[in-house]
């Protein structure tokens, strides 16, 4: 076999071991774009990581410091939301501003709990950096 | 005339000035008339004068307050620190391409300066391409995104920097990632002129050798820069997000040291020549790239993208660019045939090509992970975005494997491997790194993949750490030298391999960062009244007093901190002053963390919120090693001055 042969099959090797490797981390996972009303129609065995955005429901935040628990409101034309999030609060949490949580619809209370939250900054700025 | 109109008529001069450089560059090498060519030298020198001339119009507008100009009305108020104008220079999309434009122009100016030597051929070309480049950034400011657009009525009052971008870092970060940017320019040009001429021996790649180390090394140093930023500022105790905005620079980046690899082997065997014409290109490209997917939307969404035209320029742009190279190297294809022969499969030629397909194969990664969302979309109709844990799962393997390459690629002989005595050159990084991977065990430490990772960089950095002992003993030996003696004259005689040394012992610092930091953060959240105290990992930390105010008193901030009191068996640290104030401008709460970092780890307090009565909620997160990714960052600087520090003259 010639060295460029080799090569080629080498590196074809390699390719495709670095191919198969990004392909598996990509593969199954990943949290999906939802509408608020999309949300609410998972079904129980759909119930997957997905993203929801909106904007805040003026007077709907309620955040206890003592347990660090935030509840609020989203709504994005499809409907209203309820979210809840264990954690500090996010930076600029305001109503009316765009946030983006990430995270499961619970069915049985109706809650989506929120694993990481987002705030868009309000669109008279530019995206951070 | 007013003073926005001098900053736009600059901008309008630049674009005839860099339309005229590209033209009578061109014509100038293909006809042989040297007048030609130096006219268009004088136009772009020109252009360098009036972007800087444009730039300082548009600081001077920020720094006065002329709230008639749009650009000025939404990035600065009467209240923003004047320190921070030049953060809101380069914080919107205006600014920022105006900072490309500028920092290209100067780099230009400065390759110019010198008198061509080895590119006496290639020059005109490289110029012709620098100034469509030019040109390219020139138009899109004057018809896209001016920024000197005027508002139709003046407001008393702007709307201010987002306080997140008023931090110090956010001064420096965007120049050194658009000098990057604009730097990489360089070799593409000339990667384009050697195309054209057909001059594709690695002259070209030697000559614009320094460009592309300084354009490399900014390019880290932006991005390390910008992850100190988000670490210090957006309080959520990572540095790191897999954001869009990330990834894009992180791209270029990757294809950029693939290239700086691929071309040592050119220079050393004369193989890969398309395949570095090819690099160049592709870097310079998503450099364009970069900015495009930050500013176009494409990333929130498909619909995002089509609704600004700004989008199309650059798909355009870059487009042409990516035809016009493959379509030289087409033509080219006689001349981009190496002399170089492949050697054995075991060879450093074949480790340098993996290393190639690694570096590729983690861009490419990256690429479809930010594009992800967009192609779902597309293609599905509902768009998916990957998370950190996505982008680790094959960022972590592959970043390993580079590392391990980094270790072996020096003990491996050009054309084939003497298997026996690499095999003998092992035993001492192996005996470190099995010593490493006992010790870490035995201090309890029982992740698998931290535990191998940790031993490799361990071995790696033993290599790196001997090849650079042997020259210096060597010295010592010979010459009779003290330690100093021969350290300053074996690094002042071999600086490239030095240097390069010194880098790749940078990226293990900065491996170990990442390792530490991913694998063993500590975190606690909780709440506490003045008075009551949390433990975290060995720390105290004492709630003894906070500053609530409902009030204003200076600026737009409402100033809110906690005083905490840190010591650690028994022994007080430290008093820190963790914040949350609320900006009018935002009418929204933002945290200022406090850091206590040592070699070990870092402590990283944040006042998650405060009540009027002093009830106060705190995320502490401990993360060890972080320190290392910015000492990692420093080292790297300096073993980028070691490689490019010119040499010195040889007597005549």
């Amino acid at each position: 076999m010639s060295s460029t042969t080799k090569f080629i099959v080498g590196g074809v090797v390699v390719a495709a071991v670095i191919t198969l490797l990004i392909a598996t981390s990509f593969s199954g996972s990943g949290s999906e774009y939802l509408t608020v009303a999309e949300v609410k129609a998972l079904g129980p065995e759909q119930a997957r990581n997905s993203r929801v955005s909106g904007e805040i429901v003026p007077d709907s935040v309620e955040w206890s410091t003592r347990d660090l628990h935030l509840v609020f409101k989203i709504q994005d034309g499809t409907g209203i939301l309820p979210i809840s999030y264990h954690g500090p609060q996010p930076d600029m949490l305001v109503d009316a501003v765009e946030a983006v949580a990430i995270g499961k619809y619970d069915l049985q209370t109706e809650v989506f709990e929120a694993e990481d939250l987002l705030m868009k900054c309000p669109s008279k700025y530019e995206e951070q950096q | 005339m007013v003073l926005s109109d001098i900053g736009y008529g600059a901008l309008l001069l630049t674009l005839a000035a860099a339309l005229w450089a590209a033209v009578a560059s061109w014509r100038g090498a293909v006809q042989g008339r040297p007048r030609l060519v130096a006219s268009a030298r004088n136009a772009l020198f020109a252009t360098a004068g009036l972007t800087t001339l444009s730039s300082v119009v548009l600081l001077v507008l920020l720094l006065n307050h002329n709230f008639e100009v749009r650009y000025v009305y939404e990035h600065v108020s009467t209240y923003l620190a004047a320190e921070y104008v030049l953060a809101a220079f380069w914080a919107g999309l205006e600014g920022s391409q105006l900072l490309w434009l500028w920092m290209l122009a100067i780099f230009t100016a400065l390759l110019l300066l010198r008198r061509p030597t080895w590119d006496q051929e290639l020059r005109p070309y490289a110029m012709a391409v620098l100034a469509v480049t030019e040109a390219f950034f020139a138009l899109l400011l004057i018809v896209m995104t001016n920024p000197f657009e005027l508002l139709s009525a003046v407001p008393v009052e702007g709307i201010s920097l987002n306080p997140l971008l008023q931090n110090f870092w956010m001064i420096i970060h965007p120049p050194i990632i658009f000098a990057a940017y604009a730097l990489w320019t360089i070799p593409f040009a000339y990667a384009l002129a050697a195309l054209v001429t057909g001059r594709l021996d690695a002259t070209w790649l030697r000559g614009t050798r320094r460009w592309t180390l300084a354009a490399w090394a900014s390019l880290g140093i932006g991005i390390l820069v910008g992850a100190w930023w988000a670490y210090l500022e957006l309080g959520w105790g990572g540095y790191w997000g897999w954001d869009p905005v990330e990834n894009s620079s992180l791209i270029p980046w990757l294809v950029g040291t693939a290239f700086v690899h691929s071309a040592i082997i050119q220079e050393r065997r004369d193989m890969f020549r398309g395949w570095n014409v090819f690099l160049a290109t592709f870097t310079f490209v998503l450099t364009v790239f970069a900015t495009f997917v930050t500013r176009s939307g494409l990333i929130q969404s498909v619909h995002a993208f089509a609704q600004s035209p700004i989008g199309y320029y650059y798909l355009a742009y870059m487009l042409v660019v990516m035809a016009a190279t493959v379509g030289l190297m087409f033509g080219r294809s006689r001349e981009l045939r190496g002399t170089g022969e492949l050697g054995d499969l075991l060879s450093r030629e074949f480790v340098f090509l993996v290393t190639n397909l690694l570096f590729l194969g983690s861009a490419a990664a990256v690429l479809l992970g930010t594009l992800w969302p967009t192609f779902t979309e597309a293609v599905r109709g509902v768009a998916t975005t990957l998370g950190p844990e996505n982008y680790n799962r094959f960022m972590g393997p592959l970043g390993l494997l580079i590392v391990v390459l980094l270790g072996i690629c020096p003990l491996v002989d050009w054309r084939r491997i003497d298997a026996q005595r690499l095999l003998r050159s092992l035993w001492a990084q192996a005996a470190v790194a099995v010593f490493t991977a006992v010790l870490l065990l035995l201090v309890g430490i029982r992740e698998t993949w931290a535990v191998l990772s940790f031993a490799v960089t361990a071995f790696v950095g033993t290599t790196v750490v001997l090849q650079m002992a042997q020259g210096i003993v060597a010295r010592m030996r010979s010459a009779g030298e003290n330690l100093l003696v021969a350290t300053a004259q074996a690094v002042g005689n071999n600086r490239r391999r030095y240097g390069g040394q010194i880098i790749h012992f940078s990226i293990l610092l900065i491996v170990m960062g990442i390792i530490g930091s991913q694998a063993y953060q500590t975190e606690v959240q909780v709440a506490l009244a003045t008075g009551e105290s949390v433990e975290v990992a060995g720390y105290t930390l004492a709630y003894k007093d906070f500053t609530y105010r409902e009030v204003q008193e200076d600026g737009n901030k409402i100033l809110n901190q906690a005083v905490v009191e840190i010591s650690r068996n028994g022994r007080q640290l430290a008093t820190v002053h963790p914040e949350r104030n609320l900006h009018s401008n935002v009418q929204g709460a933002v945290t200022e963390v406090a850091l206590r970092p040592n070699l070990k780890e870092d402590l990283y307090v944040v006042l998650a919120s405060l009540e009027p009565d002093g009830l106060a909620a705190f995320q502490v997160l401990i993360t060890p090693l972080v320190i290392w990714l910015w000492i990692g960052g420093m080292v790297l600087i300096l073993g980028t001055l070691i490689a490019t520090w010119p040499a010195r003259r040889k007597r005549k």
